[in-house]
């Protein structure tokens, strides 16, 4: 089974240390990689998360160095193999245009203003983590007690009753 | 490459090289018997010996799924063992209808038509070709006068009533397809359908409730509860489907536990150890029960429902137990107290209640089979009718309804009827000195059997195989002191479930793995303690109660 | 007082029947000019019938019409007593008859004849009157066009001072607007480190707690303590050299959490050889949870240390913050540009994060003038060079002195540039190009013309040209302290 990865992409490093400090929790059953350029993030992807395992949600600044988030959710989007992914916008700054395309052409999941409380971050991303596990994942009984088990529940329960061979 | 990827490659050409090797020795059993001849067997005895050795090839090795298998099992039947199929159909003799005669009841026929002096051979529209009655009369030249009641103008004589065709005696086609909608799958059935309207009103989380609640926190108490909760459930639903549902509560349950807890490891064995026992308990518990009594019922011995039921539960019962100590004592929990913190799920609508109400009304009537007399298969039938009638379950359910599992079931029974009918099972009991052996020993040997090879095979295939063997040896029952048919199915059945020391043992072992909690060595060990703990009672069961219930 | 025209006939029948009056009876066309100004007569003339228009030039050489001469009044009385010449121009206004004799006659007989006197001087007085009655109300009249003329003065200069004031107000609009970018761009700049400081503080908490939750001997303590010093002197590692690491530690340790991982993977090698000899080594169930509490305890050092860095930054945003916006805004004070540009970058760096930032400013660039002043110059011109370049570019800002004494600095970009046929206009108020109505875009048009404004009231100037690679240039000059 390949490991489904997070990925947080934010230039400041102290602010990118909090961000995975706040999803430990997650680290065990998903790892977490990190970057802090679009450019560094492209490579993470495709030489680490999509070598090893499937890319779940992606927690990403606006504003950074280079190119900006938006523009490389877009490209994202636009990956088959990184299509299925969650997208978090975590930014104190997009102005309406970029928001709109985000939404639009990225697929945009959700946004977040910083500064974040840590427990609504982790919400939202354990309730991203759960939707792409429904969507992508042909069993969901790994991912109990760190996502929302009560839609996995629900998952399970809905689905033909498997008989015994 | 890395150490997955190399793991991956392992896997990949250990599964191709499995399947090519099924594939091959499938064919080859297959063809055995065309290019050997047993001696002593018939022409449909040695179809069917090619037929049982590419399905078991098929089964152990799995080149195609195992349901596959079993509808291929009918097919083949009825195309080289059926009166239609092909193989019979083209190999019949030539027939003419009888001429008639001077007088009434009086017919012309073709010399070569007598059998005897007394009989002629009709082809049938279904089925094989019949014996019937004739007294001989005159022969004029090439023909023969006779007097026959059975005949008439559109009767198909067959000429050549020596053809090896008739001494086969094909049965009709439609006894193979028949198996698709054999009685017992009727029960499986009906018992499926109460499993899954159960699961839609939330019986299950009920029940589950209700067993646990009064438990408190202690967390030995809490592993007793999920054991008999799981066991009670897996007793009317499907051991696998049982097991999906109960790790959906107690993984939650566990989230809050220290990663180094052993109560976690207890608490998500105690799901799939008490789902394999629980299915014992029931003939719908699991398919080797269903094709336990199937084999039974085909060879003239019934068991009512709840008669099983009383033989089986003192095992399920002891097992428990012995499995609750086994989980404690390997696995000691470190915390004091586990909260349980489940919400009440009794439905209460007007579609609930009628789903107690017809459950409550089948078991009822299952029972309570000796009292009234009418059998459990048709009493299946009830929910299977009144479910959807009141539209306590629709078209989603019965799409639902687990139908590979009753082909699977439906291929073994019919394998099952074809080694009986072509003799091939009086000529395997025959191959073996079955008179040094103990009645006894014999079902040891075919409970132990059924054990090893259910830890290996799916616990159904491993039934359907060992099955005719038992029906076999029971052919000749008379001459075996000891041997107890219904027992020794009935010990083949019971062990099979106790086969779950791996993870690919049975689907609830393969689910309780995938939750990430268990490691492998954590199956095996509670496993198969507990697997040889139930085949020793299983061995003391069959040589001391079960044969009291022998007619 | 009009005469009654029967004695006006009367006189002049009187008149040319006395040949000594040498009394002419001289008819007028319409328009004929009779008189002009400047000119020598020596007649007197009394209009018997039809009127006459008197006009004067004014020193710009327009004619104003001063009077009329009707029947019954002289023409040329004022050239009676002198002999200067014509006061006025008379223009006859219709068509008309008047009698015309000779002044020394009419002199003679004036004073000579008692009955032409008689005749006469009742006629002459009342003209004198009417004509002084004239005056009066021409001086009247005059005071009154002086007050309305007061009035209106005021009125205008109360006028003037309201456009003054909205002018103000339009310029302070422009610089709130550019307050309000400065402020926008100030507070996404120190919200980063705020919420990194805020999240470490949150996290130092528990890890301290869990360090100190048992007692310790001495030897464990400085094994702490090594652990602290160790993570208040690590820096983050770039994100390769971390994943290796990472990498490298779970497959040497690989039954160890990986959060655990990517916290050893930011220690020294050398500090980590002797934490993991120390764990590894004697892995008793005392030494485990040492080595846990020393992993909290490098946490510990490395969030402190991530703190202070970012309290470091937010300290110099408010530092940058001072030095832009300096209160004595209406002190002349000598200062460096240099300072101001550099605090201007500063509270901008949110702003400028997306763009290539390059900086030449090697000599002081010393002037005297007022430095908020000069940094909104900047401001504005770093604020149009980030809107030009949209989503990315290079802003270059270099500096220097000239050899005529000015200091001068540049500031460009590589955006589309300005269209040739604007760049005359661009420093107009008012003229913008961004769209109106375009909510996204802001801007009354005034920022350059302000910008112009301030750099000349310093004694500069400031111009605006396209590049050859693309992309504009403005620079400003402004007189410089010599050195």
């Amino acid at each position: 089974m390949k490991p489904i990865y997070i990925l947080c992409v934010e230039d400041e490093p102290e602010v990118l240390a909090a961000v995975i400090r706040d999803l430990a929790p997650f680290e065990e059953k998903f790892p977490i990689e990190s970057a802090t350029t679009v450019a560094e993030a492209r490579s993470v992807v495709e030489d680490v998360i999509l070598k090893r395992g499937q890319l779940g949600v992606v927690v990403c600044d606006h504003i950074l160095p280079g190119e900006d988030g938006v523009s490389f959710l877009v490209r994202l989007q636009q990956d088959a193999r990184t299509a299925p992914a969650r997208k978090i916008l975590l930014t104190a700054q997009a102005g309406l245009a970029a928001t709109i395309e985000a939404v639009n052409r990225a697929g945009l999941n959700h946004y977040l203003a910083k500064p974040w409380q840590p427990d609504e971050l982790r919400a939202v991303v354990r309730r991203q983590l759960t939707d792409f596990v429904l969507e992508n994942e042909p069993t969901v009984f790994p991912y109990f007690g760190v996502l929302e088990d009560d839609r996995l529940t629900e998952k399970v329960r809905r689905q033909p009753l498997p008989g015994d061979e | 490459m890395s150490k997955a990827a190399r793991r991956e490659w392992r896997d990949l050409l250990f599964m191709k090289t499995k399947r090519l090797l099924g594939i091959v020795l499938g064919l080859a059993g297959f063809a055995l018997p065309f290019f050997v001849q047993f001696p002593g067997l018939g022409f449909t005895g040695h179809v069917t010996l090619g037929i049982f050795l590419l399905a078991a090839a098929f089964w152990l090795f799995e080149p195609v799924p195992i349901y596959t298998t079993s509808v291929l099992v009918i097919f083949l039947e009825v195309l080289l063992l059926s009166a239609e199929g092909p193989l019979f159909n083209f190999a019949q003799p030539p027939r003419v209808p009888p001429q008639m005669a001077a007088n009434p009841g009086e017919f012309l026929l073709p010399a070569s038509a007598l059998l005897s002096d007394t009989a002629v051979f009709v082809a049938k529209k279904e089925g094989g070709p019949e014996k019937v009655a004739v007294e001989k009369l005159e022969t004029v030249g090439a023909q023969v006068r006779v007097r026959a009641t059975g005949l008439s103008t559109n009767s198909a004589v067959l000429t050549e009533p020596a053809h090896w065709t008739v001494k086969e005696k094909p049965t009709a086609y439609r006894n193979y397809f028949a198996a698709l909608a054999d009685p017992i799958i009727i029960l499986f059935l009906g018992g499926c359908l109460l499993a899954d309207a159960s699961v839609k009103y939330r019986l299950d989380r009920a029940l589950t409730r209700m067993f646990l609640k009064p438990l408190g926190s202690s967390p030995r108490l809490i592993i007793l509860g999920l054991l008999v909760a799981t066991g009670t459930l897996s007793a009317f639903m499907s051991n696998t489907a049982t097991t999906a549902m109960m790790m959906t509560v107690v993984l939650p349950l566990i989230a809050s536990l220290d990663r180094d807890d052993p109560l976690r490891i207890a608490v998500v064995l105690a799901i799939p150890v008490g789902a394999n026992i629980g299915g014992i308990a029931t003939p719908i518990g699991t398919p080797p029960n269903a094709i336990a009594l199937a084999a039974l019922t085909k060879a003239g011995v019934s068991v009512p429902f709840v008669t099983w039921v009383i033989m089986a539960l003192p095992i399920v019962v002891v097992t428990l137990l012995f499995s609750w100590v086994v989980l404690l004592k390997l696995f000691p929990a470190r915390t004091r107290a586990l909260n349980l913190d489940l919400a009440d799920e009794f439905d209460r609508s007007p579609r609930a209640i009628g789903l107690y109400v017809v459950f409550g009304l089948t078991a009822l009537l299952w029972f309570t089979e000796n009292q009234h007399g009418i059998s459990s298969n048709i009493v299946a039938f009830l929910p299977v009718v009144a479910l959807p009638m009141f539209g306590i379950v629709g078209k989603k359910e019965i799409h639902a309804l687990p139908w590979d599992v009753f082909w699977l079931m439906a291929g073994g029974i019919s394998l099952g009827t074809a080694i009986k009918t072509t003799g091939l099972a009086e000529w395997m009991v025959a191959q073996v000195q079955w008179s040094s052996l103990s009645g006894y020993g014999i079902i040891l040997g075919l409970a132990l059997l059924s054990f090893a090879l259910a830890n290996f095979l799916s616990h159904t295939v491993t039934v359907t195989l060992l099955a005719p063997i038992a029906i076999s040896v029971g052919a000749v029952a008379g001459q075996i002191a000891g041997f107890d048919l219904a027992t020794a199915l009935i010990a083949v059945a019971v062990a099979s479930s106790y086969g779950m020391t791996l993870p690919i043992s049975t689907p609830p072992n393969a689910i309780a793995m995938g939750s990430g909690v268990l490691e492998t060595r954590h199956l095996v060990k509670a496993g198969s303690v507990i697997g040889l703990g139930g085949m020793a009672l299983v061995l003391v069961l069959a040589k001391f109660y079960w044969p009291l219930f022998a007619r | 007082m009009s005469i009654p025209i029967r004695r006006l006939e009367h006189i002049r029948e009187a008149l040319t029947s006395m040949p000594e009056t040498e009394c002419v009876d001289q008819p007028f066309a319409p328009g004929e000019e009779l008189m002009r100004e400047g000119g020598t007569y020596a007649h007197i003339s009394l209009v018997i019938q039809g009127e006459i228009e008197l006009s004067k030039r004014d020193h710009e050489g327009r004619e104003h019409s001063v009077g009329h001469v009707r029947p019954g009044q002289f023409l040329g009385l004022l050239l009676l007593s002198s002999g200067e010449p014509s006061f006025l121009t008379a223009r006859a206004r219709t068509a008309g008859r008047m009698l015309t004799m000779p002044r020394k006659t009419f002199l003679l007989l004036l004073y000579n004849l008692p009955g032409f006197y008689q005749m006469i001087g009742p006629l002459l007085l009342g003209n004198l009157v009417s004509r002084y009655r004239r005056v009066v109300q021409l001086h009247l009249k005059v005071a009154e066009l002086g007050r309305a003329l007061a009035a209106e003065k005021q009125q205008l200069q109360a006028a003037i001072a309201e456009l003054e004031a909205t002018r103000n107000r339009l310029i302070q609009q422009e610089k709130m607007a550019t307050l309000g970018q400065l402020t926008a761009s100030i507070a996404h700049e120190i919200n980063n480190p705020i919420a990194a400081l805020s999240r470490a503080a949150d996290a130092i908490e528990p890890a301290l707690l869990e360090v100190f939750a048992r007692p310790t001997d001495a030897a464990s303590l400085e094994l702490l303590r090594q652990a602290l010093a160790q993570g208040l002197r690590q820096p983050p590692l770039p994100g390769e050299v971390q994943r290796e690491r990472i990498d490298q530690l779970s497959r040497r340790f690989p039954e160890l959490p990986r959060p655990l991982l990517r916290t050893l993977a930011q220690v020294e090698p050398d500090a980590l050889e002797a934490f993991a000899a120390h764990v590894i080594a004697n892995p008793t169930v005392e030494r485990k949870e040492l080595a846990r509490r020393w992993v909290e305890m490098f946490e510990v050092g490395t969030l402190t240390r991530a703190m202070r860095v970012a309290a470091g930054r937010i300290g110099g945003m408010v530092r940058s913050l001072k030095g832009y916006s300096r209160q004595d805004k209406d002190v002349v004070d000598e200062a460096d540009l240099r300072e101001g540009l550099r605090d201007t970058l500063v509270l901008f760096g949110y702003a400028l994060k997306k763009f290539q930032v390059e900086v030449q400013l090697p000599e002081p660039l010393r002037v005297r003038g007022r430095p908020s002043e000069l940094n909104q110059v900047w401001t504005n011109l770093v604020v149009n060079a980030c809107e030009a370049m949209g989503d990315r570019g290079t802003l270059t800002l270099t500096g220097g002195r000239a050899p005529d004494d000015h200091v001068w600095v540049r500031v460009a970009d590589t955006g589309p540039g300005i269209p040739e046929a604007l760049r005359e206009r661009i420093f107009e108020s008012g003229f913008s190009t961004k769209q109106p109505g375009d909510p996204t875009q802001g801007g009354l048009g005034l920022g350059l013309a302000i910008a112009r404004g301030i750099v000349q009231e310093h004694g500069g100037s400031i111009m605006a040209e396209n590049l050859p690679a693309g992309g504009a240039a403005f620079t400003v000059r402004l007189p410089g302290l010599p050195a």
